[in-house]
């Protein structure tokens, strides 16, 4: 390019500055993902908040009023549960398939506590791992930053005796947020959700929701 | 569609506002997403008064970019030599001009806070002075960072001079 060319490609620094931002695009599969995610949870939303269509007669509300209350209560809570901790499912298993990067590669839960300084807990072993699922701290092979919720999370990977991949996540536990979901520290047990040909089971274990995503 | 939802252009200009942050497009993705999750958990929670949707998820993902870059200590820090005043006005800013190539070779150059006052100067249409404001940059330092912006520019104008 010679000079006289590229003073007359110059542009102002605004404008420069705007078409080389623009240049950077969405793929139209990651528009179709956070278009449908934001579909999915603000429909299901409307839904829920959706006024009843039809009216009782008065006497009848009346003599009806508290039962209805109670059932629409439990259904409203038992739906609305069952959905968040779908959608908890759903979002560990699609960090479980994307398998980004580790942030750090370790067989040690004092390495990882130390990385992890970000998080609002301290990432801790659960017991259920090595009892339940065989995973012990020694299978473990590093971890990353992810969200749950969209409250930061850590993704520890733990490699089996059989060689697969296991994604477990823990992130500081609030009902409000979560929901309500088996603490095992009250003998509960835990949940067990399939999406996307995956197995995800969750817990609340030392105030941490916990899940692992195991492979079928 | 639901009123609160993002559009398709909403979602593309706030992916470019994380990649103007991150410059790497998977953590720019994931940073939207992350974002657009958060915003979604805080209207099932049931807060309806976001005036703005765009600018509410765009704060949110600065303040998670913030967030990570603190953690990992590469936010940048103000040295006492940046705080320096220069004479210079904001209306240089407007007179700069650059080819898209001295501006691609700038880019990569610029620190974070560099790209962000100028996306909301370019983009967004703020004056420089509201962008600090916003932004919580003092004037001083921004105006030496338009004085080694423009030097930059300078540098990059000479040398490709001297190759021709």
């Amino acid at each position: 390019m010679t000079r006289d060319n590229r003073t007359q490609s110059a542009l102002p620094l605004k404008e420069a500055v705007q078409n080389h931002i623009a240049e950077e695009k969405l793929t139209p599969s990651e528009l179709g993902g956070l278009l449908a995610m934001q579909r999915d949870v603000l429909e299901e939303h409307r839904e829920q908040k959706a006024p009843r269509a039809f009216r009782v007669p008065g006497w009848l509300l009346a003599t009806a009023a508290s039962t209805v209350l109670a059932v629409s209560v439990f259904m409203w809570q038992h739906t609305s549960q069952q959905a968040l901790s779908r959608d908890i499912a759903l979002e560990v298993a699609e960090n479980h398939l994307k398998l980004k990067p580790m942030d750090l590669e370790t067989q040690s839960m004092n390495d990882i506590r130390r990385y992890f300084s970000q998080l609002d807990f301290s990432p801790t072993n659960s017991g259920l791992m090595a009892d339940q699922f065989a995973l012990p701290e020694g299978l473990m092979i590093g971890g990353r930053y992810c969200s749950i919720q969209g409250i930061t999370a850590a993704q520890l990977r733990y490699k089996g005796q059989d060689s697969a991949l296991n994604t477990f996540y823990e992130v500081g536990y609030d009902e409000q947020v979560f929901g309500d979901l088996p603490n095992i520290d009250n003998g509960e047990t835990p949940k067990e959700i399939l999406v996307k040909g995956l197995k995800v089971t969750l817990w609340v274990e030392k105030g941490l929701l916990m899940a692992l995503v195991k492979d079928m | 569609m639901h009123p609160q939802m993002l559009d398709e252009g909403q979602l593309q200009s706030l992916f470019q506002y994380a990649m103007v942050l991150s410059q790497h497009r998977d953590d720019a993705y994931d940073l939207l997403q992350s974002a657009v999750e958060s915003y979604l958990v805080t209207l099932k929670r049931g807060k309806t008064d976001i005036d703005n949707p765009l600018a509410y998820v765009r704060t949110l993902i600065r303040n998670r970019y913030i967030d990570h870059y603190r953690h990992r200590e590469r936010w940048p820090s103000e040295s006492f030599e940046e705080l320096a005043v220069y004479d210079i006005s904001p209306v240089d800013l407007e007179q700069l001009t650059i080819d898209s190539q001295e501006l691609e070779d700038l880019w990569g150059q610029l620190s974070l806070e560099d790209r962000d006052i100028l996306y909301h100067w370019a983009v967004l249409g703020y004056s420089t002075d509201e962008a600090c404001a916003l932004l919580d940059i003092p004037r001083g330092t921004f105006l030496s960072r338009i004085h080694r912006l423009r030097k930059r520019c300078r540098m990059i104008a000479n040398s490709q001079s001297r190759q021709e």
